[in-house]
């Protein structure tokens, strides 16, 4: 069998046990292991497996990810989520559409300690949602918004997809980390904008604001402490270039720790939810992680992807057009594919194409996972958006979805500065 | 309590019991050897390899935990449309498929044990025998194959408090 059919063979194989629901970890190892085998034997194919078992058990950087999923954890079992909500309200006090705000900027502090957006939406969305509906809030503005304020969470850093997008393509953990925080904090700004235009247009969406005085915001402040020094510990020790990011995130568990046990806020069973939490997302990950790099090596030794990259550079569209092709390609999959496996499914072919383009890898890394956060808040799958109905159930998917179109809007401009100029990105790199 | 269910209940606790010491030792371990850097210029002697080994028993133990809650991510658009026998029948074929994953990483991971043990290869800093990580790693998978088989013959739920007593 030639090595191109068997890539096709495997490649169907792969969509057809994804079709059937079969987890993506386990398709793509299987779907590996049978290509394998048809070109090389059984032998060299126990080699292959054996070889990514002592790449992924034995990973040194891999161990930030189990390490910045438990500091989340530690975080949101210490009640700091609703809190910091608390606190960011008061802050947005008198302004309409003023707690719809304090929900995006809680979500964007809660983002800082945690990597995940699906635990950014469902922890704020328990206190916030059922605030905003008493406030006279519409359905639509109240959940939409932090349906939407949860894809904060996979940018600002720590960020699960970047630590695996940086283990794939071996980019600087560091550099992506750092390379987050101006889009981020883009994002946090554009979507208290769009918050501001939509009360506008609409006026009868927010109920007024309650004004707060300058002290009640000043003692709204150490509400949100306890996560800015969170924050300020993890992010300031990677750019002043103080901790690898490994040591960042072990600092971070012991510092979210610490703080759970002085505000006198984490139990022992917190304590164990947070870890039992921390082992099933791990293993989740654990096996996504291992069957693409199964998947990785079969297409590395049949040089599938790298067929595949020069056949694009080849095609005569300037290197532009390709780029948007790819980034459509991710919008339409990110409605129907989690985000972690879409990223560890295409970026193994994706990657060289970019390289040969002259796209810094860096840049790509973010840009790539805005549109992967994007397919987050996109009918039909849209993942954030189920995750908020499960805590507001009484609103049908629908209102959701309408309510977090502006939002969806509002991520489409930021793309689109960030692709025309990349030195937003780069700039502190 | 079913006897199989009794059988999973207990090896994913095992399982579930190594990561979770894992987990914290990997915290820790990192935690001190940056303070001892920093602050005492004495950092953990051979910090690295043993976050790897820690890795290793935390990587695959916790594969155990998600595969007993049935975590794993799937794509189940079609899949939900589909009359409820069907459904059963699709996730039955998810555990064989995780079988069989899990059982090749266990077979060469125990493999790799066999041989670490005969040429007797130690870490490069602490001069640790390497046998025993790749033996343990090999129990956290074989442990997640033998929980994913018996998912097999188990009705479909969903579970919550991996550690506590069902």
């Amino acid at each position: 069998m030639s090595e191109m059919s068997a890539t096709l063979l495997v490649v169907l194989l792969l969509l057809a046990q994804m079709a059937l629901g079969i987890p993506i970890g386990a398709a793509m190892a299987l779907s590996a292991f049978a290509g394998m085998a048809l070109l090389y034997g059984i032998d060299i194919t126990f080699v292959m497996v054996g070889q990514v078992a002592e790449e992924i058990g034995f990973n040194y950087e891999l161990s930030i990810i189990p390490l910045f999923i438990l500091m989340g954890n530690l975080a949101s079992r210490s009640g700091m989520s609703a809190e910091l909500y608390e606190g960011c309200s008061k802050l947005f006090g008198g302004l309409r559409g003023g707690l719809a705000m304090a929900t995006i900027a809680a979500c964007a502090c809660f983002a800082a300690v945690s990597g995940s957006s699906l635990a950014t939406a469902t922890s704020l969305g328990q206190v916030s949602v059922p605030e905003m509906r008493r406030y006279g809030y519409s359905e639509r503005l109240a959940t939409g918004a932090v349906a939407a304020g949860g894809t904060i969470g996979v940018l600002i850093p720590p960020s699960i997809i970047l630590v695996i997008y940086g283990v794939l393509t071996e980019t600087s953990i560091t550099d992506l980390f750092i390379a987050a925080l101006i889009p981020g904090l883009m994002q946090l700004v554009i979507y208290v904008l769009t918050i501001a235009v939509i009360v506008r247009m609409w006026p009868g969406s927010a109920g007024p604001g309650q004004p707060t005085r300058l002290s009640e915001k000043l003692s709204a402040l150490p509400k949100v402490l306890s996560m800015l020094t969170l924050f300020a510990v993890v992010i300031g020790g990677l750019y002043l270039g103080v901790f690898t990011p490994t040591e960042a995130a072990g600092i971070g568990v012991l510092t979210a720790f610490i703080i759970g046990i002085v505000r006198r806020s984490l139990s022992w069973e917190g304590l164990r939810q947070a870890i039992v939490g921390t082992l099933r997302t791990t293993g989740m990950i654990a096996l996504i992680i291992t069957g693409a790099f199964m998947l990785i090596n079969f297409f590395v030794l049949t040089r599938a992807n790298t067929t595949i990259a020069d056949w694009v550079s080849g095609i005569a569209a300037p290197g532009f057009v390709i780029l948007l092709i790819i980034l459509m390609i991710y919008l339409v999959l990110g409605c129907f594919l989690d985000s972690i496996g879409m990223v560890l499914l295409t970026v193994p072919v994706i990657f060289p194409i970019i390289v040969n383009l002259g796209y810094d890898p860096v840049w790509f890394g973010i840009i790539l996972v805005i549109v992967v956060e994007t397919g987050m808040i996109t009918p039909p799958l849209g993942i954030n958006v189920f995750a908020i109905k499960s805590v507001a159930t009484d609103v049908p998917v629908s209102t959701i979805f309408k309510g977090v179109m502006p939002f969806w809007a509002a991520d489409m401009l930021r793309l689109g500065l960030l692709i025309l100029f990349p030195w937003l990105v780069l700039a502190m790199v | 309590m079913q006897p199989l269910d009794r059988i999973v209940a207990a090896v994913e606790r095992a399982a579930a019991a190594v990561a979770a010491v894992s987990l914290v030792a990997l915290a820790v371990l990192t935690f001190v050897d940056v303070i001892g850097r920093y602050i005492f210029h004495a950092p953990v002697p051979g910090a690295v390899e043993l976050i790897q080994g820690l890795m290793a028993l935390l990587m695959f133990g916790a594969l155990a935990c998600a595969t007993r809650a049935n975590e794993h991510v799937r794509v189940d658009m079609l899949v939900d449309r589909l009359p409820k026998p069907a459904q059963g029948a699709l996730r039955r074929l998810g555990e064989v498929s995780v079988f069989a994953m899990t059982s090749a990483l266990a077979w060469s991971l125990g493999h790799h044990a066999l041989f670490l043990r005969q040429t007797g290869d130690l870490t490069p800093v602490l001069r640790l025998q390497l046998w025993p990580f790749a033996a343990l790693a090999f129990a956290m998978a074989a442990a997640c194959a033998v929980i994913a088989l018996c998912g097999l013959f188990l009705p479909a739920r969903h579970i919550d408090g991996v550690l506590s007593d069902e």
